[in-house]
C-alpha cells in the first residue's frame, strides 16, 4: 500500500450498500436492413464468405477425423481436434472490425477464430503488404506451398 | 495450439483451459506500457470462468493503481477483451445449471470493479450483433477505460471432440439450436434484404469447398508441404528450445526513469560499500559496510532497467517495500509506476501476464517471493514460459527472468527448494547463484538473453559478501555464462558438488576434512542447474575418484539424484564409489530450532564420505548413512 493512498477508518466503517447497474443482455435488435447504412454489400456477404469458409474447415477436419475422408481426398489424422461448428457468427463478428494491431489469443477451440482473424486482416492489407509478409514470415516457408496456382485474393 | 500467425495479429491458443486469461492480460499490458496501437482479444471459454488463473488475470487486469497511482499517459485501464465464447458447455459439463452459478457469464463483470467490466451479454448467433458490441467496447478502451468482458453466447453441434458421443445432451437440443443456424439464418436475410441472391450463397459455398479441397491436398502432399525432416535434422526440434540471443535492449529508445542512475540513493550507497568480504588481514567487514549478494542483483536489475526501455518488474511488495528481501530498495525513486509496481498476491498472474508480456516483445522480471509458491504458478512455469518459443517455431521470444527465493526458517510451506521441478521441464533455463559475484554476473546474462530462466535466490544468502572473487564483485558490467559450474576452492582428495546454498557448508565441510583427516576437499559451486556443462566436474572427479553432491532439496527425486546418475554414467572408471547425494530429508522442514536435523550440514557429509566413499581414521559417525538405513527409509517413503 503506498503513503499517497490514506485508508480513514472513519470513512471505511461507515454505513451503506453496494449497488450494481443492470449489465444488458442480447440488447441488439437491429434488422440487417437497418444495418446497410452501416456496411456495404460487399462487407455483409463477406461476413457471410468468412463463416462459411470456417464451418466448411471445421465440416473438413471433422470428415477427416471420423470418416479419414474429405470429398473423396483421404488423410488420417490421429491427433486432436477439437471443434466449433456452431459458433462461427461468434468468431467473425470478433474479429471483423480489428486491425491487424490488434492482437487475438485464444483456447483450444479457436480455429474459427484464427481464421476470422485472419480472413479480416487479408481484407484491409494491400496486396502489396500481404506479399511482403508472406515472403518474410518463416523465410516464405509458409507461403511456399500455395505460392505456385495462387490467385490472388 | 501451434497455429498462429503474428503478422496478423493472430497469438498462441491454448491447450490448457483459460490458458489465455492471464496471458493476454500481460499482452494488453505490453501495449499500454510500451505505447503500442492496437487492443488485445483473450478469447476464452465459458467453462474457464472457473479456473483459477483466470480469476487472477482478471484481478491483474483490473487493479485500481492503473487509474489512482500510475501518472501522465500511462494512467488509465489495460487496452483488453476479455471476450468469453459462451457455448454453454465445457466438454461435457453444462456451465448454466450444472457447473457453474453464474447463469449469464456477464454477471462476472460485476464482481470485479465499478464498471463492472461494461459487461454485457451478446448474442453471438447474429455476427452483426457481435461486431456492433465490439465497435461500441472499442470506444471504451480507447477512452482509457478497460478492460471490457463480453459474453457471446454460442452453441458448438460438434461434440468436445469427435471422439464425444454427446450423451450430456438430447438429440432435441442440437437440433434446436442447428434450426437457429447463424450462417443459414444470416443468408435468408441477405437475401431478405437484397443484398445477396441465392445463386451468390451458392457460389459462396461452391467456392469455399473448391478452397479447401484444394488447401487440404496441398496440405497433405509430403513433397509441397514437407514435414520436418528429422532424420537429416536430429536436432532440428532441440535447437528451437532456446534462442541463446544476446540483446542488450528490445528496443531502441529512451526508458522512462525518475532520474540518472548516477543520482539513484541506492546506487551511491553501494559506491561506499566494500566489495569483497574481507580486509586485506582477512577479517570481515562489518555488515553494514559489506557489498551483499541483494546488491548484485540489484547492479544487474537497475543496469538493465537503464538499458532496456522494455523491462518492467512486478509481483508482491516490489514497489515501496523493495521487495521481500530488499533487493529492489531503490528502484521506486529511479523508476515509474509503469515499470515497477506491486501485483495482486496472485503468482499465476504475475508468471501468466509476464510470459504475454513477453511474447509480444518486452523483457520482464516477474517475481514470486517464495519457492514455495512455484506450485501456485504451475500451469505458467511448466506448460506456457517453457513451450511458446519452441512451438512457435522461434518467432515468439521469451525474455523472462522469474526471480525465486528459497526460504530458511520459515517452516514447512516456506522454507522448500523446488529446484527440481523446474530444472525437470524442457525449455527453462534454471540458475542458483551462491555468491554477490554470480549473482550480479548470472543476473547480467539472463537479462541479456532471450530465454525464459528461473533465477533461484536463497534467503540464506542475502547478507553475504563475496568472499571468492579476487578484487570483489567488479563495479561495471560482466556476465558469468549460464550452464558453466565454479571451482571454488581446489583440492584432490574428493569433490563436493553444491546446489544454491550449501556451498558454505561444504566448505565448513571441506575445513574439517582438511584439519581433523588431513583430506583436501575440491568443492564445485553448479551455479547452474540447466544448462549445466559436466565438463569441470568430470575433470575433479578424475582427480578426485570421489564426489558428494549437496543441496538443500529434499534427497528424493531432487537434481542432485540427476547429477549422480549422469556422473556415473559418464565418470564410472575414474570412481572409487558411487556419487553420494546429500540432501535433505524427505519430510515436512521443520521449524527453525529444530532444522539441522532437516537440512544437510558439514557434519552429514563428512559422515557420508566416512560411510559410503572412503572410512575416515578415527572418525566417529553421528548419522546414519548406511545401505540398511536408506533401505528402510526408502520402504517407509520418509
Amino acid at each position: 500500500m503506498p503513503k499517497s493512498q490514506f485508508i480513514d477508518p472513519s470513512e471505511v466503517r461507515k454505513a451503506g450498500k453496494i449497488t450494481f447497474n443492470p449489465i444488458p443482455v442480447n440488447q441488439y435488435n437491429k434488422t440487417v436492413e437497418e444495418e446497410k447504412a452501416n456496411f456495404s454489400n460487399e462487407d455483409l456477404l463477406r461476413i457471410y464468405r468468412d463463416m462459411v469458409v470456417i464451418r466448411e474447415f471445421e465440416t473438413m477436419l471433422n470428415l477427416i477425423k471420423i470418416r479419414g475422408d474429405y470429398n473423396g481426398i483421404t488423410y488420417d489424422h490421429p491427433g486432436p481436434a477439437h471443434l466449433s461448428i456452431g459458433q462461427e457468427a461468434a468468431a467473425v463478428g470478433m474479429a471483423y472490425t480489428l486491425g491487424v494491431e490488434d492482437f487475438i489469443f485464444g483456447s483450444h477451440r479457436s480455429h474459427g477464430e484464427i481464421l476470422a482473424k485472419g480472413l479480416s486482416a487479408i481484407a484491409k492489407l494491400s496486396d502489396e503488404q500481404l506479399m511482403q509478409v508472406m515472403e518474410s514470415h518463416f523465410d516464405g516457408i509458409t507461403f511456399a506451398p500455395v505460392k505456385n496456382g495462387h490467385t490472388g485474393t | 495450439m501451434h497455429a498462429f500467425f503474428t503478422p496478423f495479429g493472430v497469438y498462441p491458443n491454448n491447450a490448457i483451459v483459460g490458458g489465455s486469461g492471464d496471458i493476454a492480460v500481460g499482452a494488453a499490458l505490453y501495449k499500454k506500457v510500451n505505447r503500442k496501437d492496437g487492443i488485445v482479444v483473450a478469447n476464452i471459454g465459458d467453462a474457464s470462468m472457473a479456473c483459477g488463473p483466470v480469476w487472477e488475470g482478471l484481478t491483474f487486469a483490473t487493479m485500481d493503481q492503473f487509474n489512482e497511482l500510475w501518472e501522465g499517459d500511462m494512467k488509465g485501464g489495460l487496452p483488453l477483451i476479455i471476450n468469453i465464447m459462451n457455448n454453454q458447455y465445457g466438454m461435457g459439463g453444462q456451465t448454466c445449471g450444472e457447473t457453474a452459478g453464474y447463469t449469464i457469464a456477464a454477471r462476472i463483470g460485476a464482481g470485479l470493479n465499478e464498471d463492472q467490466l461494461h459487461a454485457e451479454r451478446v448474442d453471438g448467433y447474429n455476427p452483426l450483433a457481435v461486431i456492433d458490441a465490439y465497435k461500441r467496447k472499442r470506444k471504451i478502451l480507447e477512452e482509457k477505460r478497460g478492460p471490457v468482458l463480453l459474453d457471446v453466447l454460442t452453441y458448438r453441434y460438434s461434440g468436445h471432440s469427435p471422439s464425444d458421443a454427446s450423451s450430456y445432451r438430447s438429440k432435441e437440443e442440437v437440433e434446436a439450436w442447428e434450426a437457429q443456424d447463424s450462417i443459414a439464418w444470416f443468408g435468408r436475410e441477405l437475401v431478405k434484404a437484397g443484398v445477396a441472391t441465392e445463386e451468390q450463397l451458392v457460389g459462396v459455398k461452391g467456392d469455399t469447398i473448391n478452397l479447401m479441397e484444394s488447401s487440404m491436398k496441398l496440405a497433405i502432399d509430403l513433397t509441397i508441404s514437407p514435414r520436418m525432416d528429422m532424420a537429416k535434422y536430429p536436432n532440428l526440434i532441440g535447437e528451437m528450445i532456446f534462442g541463446n540471443e544476446s540483446v542488450d535492449r528490445m528496443e531502441d529508445r529512451a526508458p522512462d526513469v525518475n532520474h540518472p542512475m548516477a543520482e539513484n540513493a541506492r546506487v551511491q550507497q553501494l559506491a561506499k560499500k566494500e566489495r569483497f568480504a574481507f580486509d586485506e588481514n582477512g577479517k570481515a567487514h562489518s555488515k553494514i559496510k559489506t557489498y551483499a549478494y541483494r546488491d548484485g542483483i540489484f547492479e544487474a536489475i537497475i543496469d538493465r532497467f537503464y538499458k532496456d526501455p522494455t523491462l518492467i518488474a512486478y509481483g508482491e511488495e516490489n514497489r515501496d517495500w523493495g521487495g521481500a528481501f530488499a533487493v529492489y530498495r531503490g528502484l521506486t525513486e529511479a523508476l515509474p509506476y509503469h515499470r515497477l509496481f506491486n501485483s495482486p498476491i496472485a503468482e499465476a498472474a504475475i508468471v501468466g501476464t509476464a510470459i504475454g508480456y513477453a511474447m509480444c516483445g518486452g523483457r520482464v522480471i516477474p517475481e514470486i517471493m517464495y519457492c514455495d509458491f512455484l506450485g501456485r504458478c504451475g500451469d505458467q512455469v511448466f506448460n506456457q514460459l517453457p513451450k511458446w518459443q519452441a512451438m512457435s517455431g522461434n518467432v515468439i521470444k521469451m525474455p523472462v527472468v522469474l526471480r525465486v527465493s528459497v526460504g530458511s526458517k520459515y517452516g514447512a510451506q516456506h522454507s522448500q527448494d523446488w529446484t527440481a521441478l523446474t530444472a525437470q521441464i524442457p525449455g527453462l533455463k534454471v540458475v542458483f547463484p551462491a555468491t554477490p559475484y554470480d549473482a550480479k554476473g548470472l543476473m547480467n546474462a539472463a537479462l541479456q538473453g532471450t530465454d525464459p530462466v528461473i533465477f533461484f535466490e536463497s534467503q540464506r544468502l542475502y547478507d553475504m559478501g563475496e568472499m571468492f572473487h579476487k578484487g570483489g564483485v567488479p563495479e561495471g558490467y560482466y556476465e558469468i555464462a549460464i550452464g558453466e559450474p565454479d571451482i571454488k576452492r581446489e583440492g584432490k582428495d574428493v569433490t563436493i558438488l553444491t546446489i544454491g546454498a550449501t556451498l558454505y557448508r561444504a566448505l565448513e565441510a571441506a575445513d574439517i576434512l582438511q584439519e581433523k583427516y588431513g583430506m583436501s576437499a575440491e568443492v564445485i559451486d553448479a551455479r547452474s542447474l540447466s544448462p549445466f556443462n559436466y565438463e569441470p566436474v568430470l575433470a575433479s572427479v578424475k582427480k578426485t575418484g570421489r564426489i558428494i553432491i549437496s543441496g538443500d532439496a529434499s534427497s528424493r527425486g531432487s537434481f542432485m539424484k540427476e547429477m549422480a546418475q549422469t556422473i556415473s554414467e559418464l565418470a564410472f572408471d575414474d570412481l572409487d564409489a558411487p556419487p553420494v547425494v546429500v540432501g535433505s530429508r524427505n519430510w515436512i522442514t521443520p521449524a527453525y530450532e529444530l532444522e539441522d536435523s532437516f537440512f544437510p550440514c558439514a557434519e552429514w557429509m563428512i559422515d557420508a564420505i566416512h560411510e559410503k566413499i572412503v572410512p575416515l581414521k578415527g572418525h566417529v559417525v553421528k548419522n546414519n548413512f548406511t545401505s540398511a538405513e536408506q533401505i528402510r527409509r526408502n520402504k517407509l517413503g520418509v
